[in-house]
């Protein structure tokens, strides 16, 4: 299955949009010089893997991941009257 | 960093250009935590410290020469003892509205960033961090807490209102707590 945390790539404009569109990796960074592949920030990057680098593939510091510890309950209640 | 609160002394900015500030309040801290060096830690079991038979010693990976401390050798009993107090508060903690919670919670990274530049020097002496790898790691511990606080706070508790079909039904849908998870790390 194998792995895919983070991932980089530079310059070239066509091998950009292929590398977005096809990279098996949940962090993705482009052009980006200081610490290439690391240092994502709640709230500026998400991060987590995909693969072998995740249990869910919902990553840390993003919209869709403390939802993970809880579980839906749908609530009717009907007054009586 | 938690663009609600814009209490923080640490930001993605701020370890890309450190301040003087930063490096003095880091050489500080870590003169006080190298006075602090050595010493025998309990483990920590439904509030009350606990040893164990056998301890273990702590060296640091930047000056193998410097223990760390000693640590309890916790057993099975004691993951076990650890688990039954979990599962003992989780019924009142639960029950407490989702609003006091967060302010719980939020009062939790509160502490963190109070002692951001002690975990710092620890994180450094521990794991052998350069003192912005380290500080990025202690604030973004506090930031994650801040950040899922704010996104329970904006999807309103994740307790939500559906439609009805007539005015004595109500239809909610409620995101509830599955109950104890235990972290297992080396």
């Amino acid at each position: 299955m194998g792995c895919g945390l983070s991932s980089a790539i530079s310059n070239d404009p066509e091998e950009i949009a292929r590398f977005l569109d096809h990279i098996q990796a949940g962090v993705t960074y482009v052009n980006r010089q200081g610490g290439a592949t690391t240092g994502a920030w709640p709230g500026y990057q998400s991060f987590g893997g995909w693969k072998g680098s995740s249990s869910t593939s919902k990553a840390a510091g993003s919209f869709y991941y403390v939802q993970q510890y809880m579980r839906e309950q749908s609530r009717t209640v009907i007054e009586l009257g | 960093m938690n663009a609600n609160t814009g209490s923080h002394n640490v930001t993605y900015a701020t370890l890309s250009m450190p301040s003087d500030e930063l490096h003095t309040r880091y050489e500080a801290a870590l003169e006080r935590m190298q006075t602090r060096l050595g010493q025998t830690h309990p483990m920590h079991i439904d509030g009350q410290p606990v040893t164990a038979a056998e301890t273990f010693a702590v060296h640091s990976p930047i000056d193998t020469g410097c223990l760390l401390g000693q640590f309890q050798e916790g057993t099975a009993q004691h993951a076990h003892d650890a688990l039954s107090a979990a599962r003992r508060a989780f019924p009142a903690w639960s029950a407490r509205p989702w609003q006091e919670r967060v302010e719980v919670v939020r009062r939790a990274a509160g502490l963190i960033e109070e002692r951001l530049y002690e975990l710092s020097a620890l994180t450094s002496l521990e794991v052998g961090k350069n003192r912005l790898e380290a500080i990025g790691d202690v604030q973004e511990a506090a930031d994650l807490i801040y950040y899922y606080c704010d996104q329970m706070e904006a999807n309103q508790g994740f307790d939500r209102l559906l439609l009805r079909e007539s005015a004595n039904v109500t239809n909610r849908s409620v995101l509830r707590p599955y109950g104890v998870w235990v972290v297992i790390s080396h």
